[in-house]
């Protein structure tokens, strides 16, 4: 068979991963889909999977830029080394 | 665990995220954020001799971060006040309140939203501090940032597989422990 229609639960969990960053193929988030139907386990991992992109959405949360970091942790050096 | 330690070279990479979600939310500006946490840094390098270890290193900051806050807007509000008179003599009593809202402004949205999620906030915080440096900063400039995966790839000099190991891991370990302390 050419066009693969099952697929295994680690590569399930990396194309649900995938989908989480919108990097998915239609095709990835198609087998994921299918695969789920039949596994429990991937079924609940992807759920949880979900619900945790949901939830970074929701927070809202920034970081600090690495150059900034890196600005900070110079400033922290220079003054301890006073 | 031994009583709270003091390590300012840590500081940075443990805390400085979480500051500036702290501060973010109550100034409102990037640029702002970035020079409290500095300040806050500096101020508690200055006073780490007073550090009796009775709080975490986390809410010591904190409480120094807050008072940078605090003086941020009584700086903003004394030069405000002084443009305010130039502009219009006339109006001296109605000044008061009109600073007092500008003050307030970043509190407006919806108080019960915003106090969600700063608890949400918190607990995502908490979560990531108890995952592996290097995967929490990867996860992070992922799923925060939005950074591409090229990106981060070169900038930790890895392979995208080992990125989507990485991510796997972290995701995991998230929704894990979101699970227990948030829902």
């Amino acid at each position: 068979m050419k066009f693969k229609l099952f697929v295994n639960c680690k590569e399930a969990g990396h194309m649900c991963d995938r989908t989480q960053y919108d990097e998915a193929t239609i095709r990835e988030k198609l087998l994921l889909r299918f695969h789920i139907l039949f596994c429990r386990a991937c079924r609940k991992h992807s759920a949880r999977n979900f619900k945790l992109t949901k939830l970074m959405r929701r927070a809202g949360l920034h970081t600090v830029d690495p150059n900034r970091k890196q600005v900070m942790r110079d400033l922290i050096e220079e003054e301890l080394s006073r | 665990m031994a009583a709270n330690q003091i390590d300012p070279t840590q500081w940075v990479d443990k805390y400085s995220d979480y500051l500036f979600n702290y501060t973010i939310t109550r100034v409102n500006d990037r640029e702002v954020a970035h020079d409290l946490i500095s300040e806050t840094f500096l101020a508690g390098l200055k006073s780490m001799k007073n550090f009796k270890g009775e709080a975490s290193e986390r809410t010591w900051l904190i409480s120094i971060l807050k008072r940078k806050i605090i003086d941020h807007y009584r700086r903003k509000n004394t030069k405000k006040g002084k443009a305010e008179v130039h502009i219009d003599y006339r109006d001296g009593e109605g000044e008061g309140d009109w600073l007092e809202e500008r003050v307030a402004d970043p509190y407006g949205q919806s108080a019960e939203d915003r106090m969600e999620n700063d608890e949400l906030g918190e607990a995502i915080f908490s979560c990531l501090s108890t995952l592996p440096p290097r995967q929490a900063e990867i996860f992070k400039l992922k799923t925060i940032e939005d950074q591409d995966t090229k990106a981060i790839c070169n900038a930790f000099d890895i392979t995208a597989s080992n990125l989507w190991v990485i991510i796997h891991r972290a995701r995991k370990s998230m929704a894990e422990c979101l699970e227990k302390n948030w829902l």
